[in-house]
């Protein structure tokens, strides 16, 4: 009996409980994706550097591909901020 | 029943997204038909002045563009391309004018990565036929059909949610902004918007446009899109 009402003590904090750990799970989600694009871009931008400083005539080229290159691998942080979206939003 | 709905009850209930893409391509087409009609007035032997100008270097860029990726199928894809890269520059950065982006939407972004994906596979059944394209999803061994068949669904899920992530990423953070800041935000709002709504909606009109083009020279057989060759002959 006791241990009923604990249960049921429980689930009257249930939907406050799953929306502060979505929260909490968006936070997440949003720092931990930041980390490899941010990587990976910085990697992308040190070898742009490198390619204009060895070759200042292609420099206009480089700096396309870069940014391409940067967009593209950008998408993976933002499926991460999709995913915070979700949790923020349409969790409740 | 359906009299009842009058039009402009309808036009309250679609969301706000789908509303600015109406107008903004209405807009949008109106200019382009005022300047097609001043192209057909405009001979080849004229001086080119004017609009005419930066028409010409749109198309003599697409066509650049497409040509060094696919190599010789690319005058019935340029039109296209064009097309959309227009469509999305504007959408991208209708910000700007005060609308709400319409490719912060995802039913937008999705019609424009569905409508590539069938681009895609039509190409790739035109330039093989259909027994070798069927064929090119058992590439290099029958075992690789599930990754073969995961990797064109990605195509349309992946640029959907790229453009529709960036733009919509961009409208929080400034909506974030002027919220926080109220009519302070006058002070660096203007920054703000140069970055989020040109230069990202810039970069990723680019990408969509690019990977698009990366997407069916994929599905080309490999001897058309050399990539050298293609630009020694432009």
């Amino acid at each position: 009996m006791k241990l009923l009402m604990t249960i049921l003590e429980a689930a009257q904090f249930n939907s406050e409980f799953i929306r502060g750990m979505a929260c909490l799970g968006a936070g997440i989600a949003m720092g931990l994706g930041a980390i490899g694009p941010g990587i990976g871009e910085g990697i992308a931008a040190s070898k742009a550097c490198e390619g204009t400083a060895r070759q200042p005539e292609a420099a206009k080229q480089i700096r396309s591909i870069m940014l391409l290159g940067q967009a593209v691998s950008e998408t993976t942080g933002l499926y991460s901020l999709l995913i915070a979206f979700l949790l923020m939003f349409a969790v409740r | 029943m359906m009299m009842a709905l009058s039009i402009s009850q309808i036009f309250r209930n679609i969301s706000p997204s789908i509303k600015s893409s109406i107008i903004i391509t209405f807009i949008l087409a109106i200019i382009l038909i005022i300047i097609g009609i001043r192209l057909r007035k405009y001979k080849p032997t004229d001086e080119p002045k004017g609009i005419i100008i930066v028409i010409e270097w749109l198309v003599e860029t697409m066509n650049e563009m497409c040509k060094s990726t696919i190599g010789k199928r690319y005058k019935k894809l340029a039109p296209y391309l064009t097309t959309i890269a227009l469509l999305l520059f504007v959408y991208n950065i209708s910000g700007l004018l005060g609308f709400r982006p319409p490719t912060a939407s995802v039913s937008v972004t999705f019609a424009f990565s569905i409508t590539t994906f069938i681009l895609v596979e039509v190409y790739g059944l035109k330039s093989q036929g259909l027994g070798k394209h069927l064929k090119s999803y058992l590439d290099p061994i029958p075992l690789f059909l599930p990754m073969n068949i995961i990797s064109d669904i990605a195509i349309p899920i992946s640029l959907g949610l790229r453009l529709f992530g960036n733009i919509l990423s961009g409208l929080v953070i400034m909506s974030l902004v002027y919220t926080v800041l109220g009519w302070a935000a006058v002070a660096i709002s203007p920054i703000l918007h140069l970055y989020f709504d040109l230069f990202s909606g810039f970069i990723q009109t680019l990408v969509f446009c690019m990977l698009t083009l990366v997407f069916i020279a994929g599905k080309l057989p490999d001897e058309e899109v050399d990539y050298f060759d293609n630009m020694e002959e432009s």
